[in-house]
């Protein structure tokens, strides 16, 4: 059984949840890329159908991942996307914003203590 | 290949690209349904499960559209706005514009027309070129309107020029089936109905004129209700609907595709009891027969409305529109 409360992507790190999701396994599918993120944060991040594919694309004309297609292993036809040189750049520059981001938002809410 | 030329790119490639987008969407559907099966869901729960995860998918389709060009355009009109203003200074900037503005245009255009093929969707009945809107024209305001039930049966009494005619009233109805109340288009209809659409179920029968003839509490309702509603299509059969104090009993379901009038879903047998000739009630529609144009249509309704002015003194005269 999955996990009961399913948390949306915060607004702005799709892209990235993409983009390092494809880094590190290679070469996926939409909706591999969706159950990747989905077990990878231990059943908490669902990504939103709905998001995902216009994600893919805003990412493809970006030019940070290009799509082949190939075939499932059950001999579906599916587009498998790869991660760029330019997508990888910019995976390192989002990510380091986001935790700089998110350390200062760590320091608000956790002052550390005495 | 820079951002700008990859844009372009797959906006040339517009149809090619929304093909494969849907073939994305449908693997995607085609995957999770799997899982949900592995999970032990059944069939039908899984197919809606699976359509309900994946959410509005035109909706979904026009967003990964957008990422293609409209949100681009937009960028690029903003640039222009700003970068006229130094046009008169610099010349070179002068051509450049000019030319990316005439992108635009064109980008505009195909754009309408994938909207017009995807969002409006093609008629789904048969021959719409012969099928034709019967109205009352208003002579005093020169306005076309709805029928009343007195005109009706006269304008479509033999000699006709229609095959087939109905009158049909409705609109958004509160219906309540199996607990779950929604807002239904329901429609009233006539016996002509089916014939005027050609319509054959997809499951049980059409509202026989018997039924029609004792005001039966039947009705006919779409696939797309059916599914929504009771899983599929067969278990539609028999089920009881409730609108307002009457209960109706579903004897038939139509083709998901047909939808007449624009949001109908569910249609049932009319009391048509009203023989006033002052207030228009009634839309009304008619199959031509197969030799009759509309023009010549319209000449015979012309008569039957002259003869009504004649006959009853009133300020009416009928016509139609196709």
């Amino acid at each position: 059984m999955r996990a009961e409360h399913r948390s949306s992507i915060p607004q702005g790190t799709l892209d990235m949840l993409i983009l390092e999701t494809v880094a590190s396994g290679g070469v996926m599918h939409g909706f591999q890329i969706a159950e990747s993120i989905f077990a990878t944060s231990d059943d908490v991040l669902r990504v939103e159908e709905g998001s995902l594919y216009p994600a893919l694309q805003r990412l493809l004309v970006k030019g940070f991942l290009v799509g082949k297609w190939g075939k499932t292993p059950d001999n579906r036809r599916a587009r498998y996307y790869r991660l760029t040189a330019a997508g990888r750049k910019h995976l390192g520059l989002e990510v380091a914003e986001y935790l700089r981001v998110n350390r200062a938002i760590a320091r608000i809410i956790q002052p550390a203590e005495s | 290949m820079g951002e700008t030329l990859r844009r372009i790119w797959y906006w040339l490639r517009t149809t090619r690209e929304q093909a494969r987008l849907d073939e994305e969407m449908r693997l995607h559907i085609a995957l999770r349904a799997d899982q949900l099966e592995r999970d032990g869901m059944t069939q039908a729960e899984v197919a809606k499960a699976a359509r309900y995860k994946f959410g509005n998918q035109l909706q979904m389709r026009e967003r990964s559209r957008e990422m293609w060009i409209s949100r681009w355009m937009e960028d690029m009109f903003r640039d222009l706005r700003i970068g006229s203003r130094r046009l008169t200074r610099s010349p070179g900037f002068t051509v450049v514009a000019v030319l990316t503005l005439a992108l635009g245009i064109g980008a505009n255009t195909a754009i309408f027309s994938v909207v017009r093929a995807v969002l409006l969707e093609p008629l789904t009945y048969k021959e719409p070129d012969r099928i034709v809107a019967v109205q009352t024209l208003w002579t005093k305001t020169n306005r076309p309107g709805n029928v009343s039930g007195g005109d009706y049966s006269d304008l479509v009494a033999e000699p006709s020029p229609f095959t087939a005619a109905t009158r049909y009233i409705g609109g958004e109805l509160p219906i309540e089936t199996g607990g779950q109340a929604e807002f239904v288009g329901a429609y009233r209809i006539d016996l002509g109905f089916a014939d005027v659409f050609q319509l054959k179920p997809v499951v049980g029968q059409l509202i026989t004129p018997e039924e029609f003839k004792t005001k039966a509490a039947v009705a006919l309702v779409s696939e797309s209700f059916a599914v929504r509603h009771f899983g599929e299509r067969n278990r539609a059969m028999g089920q009881t609907l409730h609108f307002e104090e009457s209960a109706m009993s579903i004897v038939g379901v139509l083709p998901a595709a047909f939808r007449f009038p624009p949001k109908a879903e569910l249609w049932f047998p009319m009391a048509w009891g009203s023989t006033n000739r002052t207030s228009g009630y009634y839309k009304a529609v008619a199959l031509l027969k197969p030799d009759v144009t509309a023009e010549a249509a319209r000449a015979h309704l012309s008569t039957v409305g002259s003869r009504f002015r004649r006959h009853f003194h009133r300020r009416t005269r009928t016509n139609h529109l196709p």
